[in-house]
């Protein structure tokens, strides 16, 4: 028994969900492709790369052009998929978290150091922005019995709020 | 528990004896395990583990002699800076503790740089800090380096994509708090560390960030038990460092038929088939045969994580 808890997504689960994720992907030539690291058991992930044009708010009339590389891996101590991220800007530099957050209007809300932090990569263990894992299992825990991909149906409530829209071919996986 | 005072008296004379040779008669990183190495051996004699604040005071107080120097080629000045050498304690993080390395140096360097963030290097190789410092000087020193830890300092060309950008002691808070909230899921599913309230939290960072021991262990304390009726942790919060990372793995403290794990045990979990593998913590090697429960109540790091390093 790998999970914290019973009502939870074993790894096994989870390799299976991001394989659904990747085929669909491919079907759509939508970017999403696997790595893997062989020692570890939790070794395997996605990884997405994606150019957007954000602007800071609604009065800000300077677009950004950058370059967003999300990644889907797997927690074990929490026992949860987690989304991270690095955004590089055109000159090759990364985004602070500060510089986040100004493009960010959906965190205006929010505390910004508990809700997107640097953390460690799962598998990489470099430093990445983190939607912080600990309400990951509340979020998902009514779509581990209900959906077919409860990694798709979780990715669509937090995937907003960081600028990762997910094409609904995905969301048809979770039916 | 108890021990006999023969005991604590001798263990007594003996830490204080260790405890100067340390950093003034013989400036070798491998002292400490000395010290600790001769603590296991005196406790191998005491049945119960628990509940010794001896050692934990004595790894609270594990520092390090570090001498920062400015690299060559980033003097814009006419003069060489003097190098800075600070005591840093091993259980903090470089960016709480390099406040004034920063103000030294910053007159010595190119205006447009002085906005940037400061980072340090040895031997070639950016300093993760968001590794404790005691978990950097277990990977980076050998057994022959001596001290003080000769340490780099730069401020351009940010190591962005190995090394944390804390530009504020805000961010080293925030990145704390994840892994001992990490820590406390791994332990009691997280229950401990969300029960606590606001100022709990604080108490715990301030005493991390002054040195103030019974401050920190005050509430620190409260993490360290078992909850409940029960007598162990749900699984052991541990990072092993290997190849440029480190590894998790969920490692209970018991096994299946009740029996209690030792560091052995956890190494063949995680590296299955390879009998040799040593850990380094706190500058020391400890006994194989010593058990997970008591090694992750007092040799956890305040983040309580235990960090053991590959040697």
């Amino acid at each position: 028994m790998i999970t914290l808890d019973d009502m939870s997504l074993s790894i096994e689960d989870f390799n299976r969900c991001i394989e659904d994720i990747v085929n669909t992907s491919d079907n759509l030539i939508d970017g999403w492709r696997f790595e893997q690291n062989e020692e570890l058991e939790n070794g395997k992930y996605i990884i997405k790369k994606e150019q957007k044009v954000l602007s800071q708010d609604q009065e800000d009339d300077i677009n950004h052009v950058l370059t967003f590389e999300y990644h889907i891996a797997f927690n074990i101590s929490y026992g949860v998929p987690v989304l991270c991220f690095n955004v590089w800007k055109q000159d090759g530099t990364m985004l602070t978290v500060e510089e986040f957050w100004k493009l960010n209007e959906r965190f205006k809300e929010s505390n910004m150091y508990d809700t997107i932090t640097q953390m460690d990569h799962p598998v990489l263990r470099r430093p990445f922005f983190t939607l912080h894992p600990c309400r990951t299992h509340e979020i998902m825990e009514p779509f581990l019995e209900e959906s077919k991909n409860p990694v798709v149906s979780w990715l669509t409530v937090v995937g907003p709020f960081v600028h990762l829209d997910l094409n609904e071919e995905y969301v048809k996986m979770c039916s | 528990m108890y021990y006999s005072p023969t005991y604590v008296s001798c263990h007594a004379v003996c830490l204080r004896l260790l405890h100067l040779t340390d950093f003034i008669v013989n400036n070798k990183t491998t002292t400490k395990t000395f010290k600790l190495r001769h603590f296991f051996q005196l406790k191998k004699s005491s049945n119960e583990m628990a509940n010794d604040r001896e050692i934990l005071r004595e790894i609270w107080e594990g520092k390090l002699p570090v001498c920062f120097r400015l690299d060559k080629d980033e003097v814009a000045d006419f003069r060489e800076p003097d190098p800075f050498y600070l005591m840093v304690p091993r259980l903090s993080y470089f960016p709480l503790v390099i406040d004034k390395v920063r103000k030294h140096f910053l007159k010595f360097v190119a205006n447009e740089k002085a906005e940037q963030e400061m980072w340090l290097e040895y031997n070639g190789q950016p300093l993760k800090w968001q590794y404790p410092i005691g978990v950097l000087s277990d990977l980076l020193l050998g057994p022959d380096d001596l001290l003080p830890w000769n340490i780099t300092v730069h401020f351009s060309k940010f190591p962005e994509s190995e090394v944390y950008r804390f530009d504020s002691k805000e961010m080293v808070e925030s990145y704390f708090m994840a892994c001992l909230k990490e820590a406390d899921v791994l332990k009691h599913r997280g229950q401990i560390a969300s029960s606590m309230q606001k100022k709990d939290h604080n108490q715990l960072w301030l005493g991390l960030q002054n040195e103030k021991f019974d401050q920190f262990w005050a509430v620190n304390r409260k993490l360290m038990e078992a909850s409940g009726d029960q007598d162990y942790f749900k699984y052991i919060p541990f990072r092993c460092y290997i190849d440029d990372g480190y590894r998790q793995k969920l490692v209970k403290p018991i096994s299946d038929d009740n029996h209690k794990k030792t560091l052995q045990d956890l190494l063949e979990e995680l590296f299955p088939g390879n009998k040799n593998i040593k850990v380094k913590t706190h500058g020391m090697i400890p006994p194989m045969e010593t058990p997970l429960q008591w090694l992750s109540e007092h040799l956890s790091y305040p983040d309580n994580f235990l960090h053991l390093c590959v040697v």
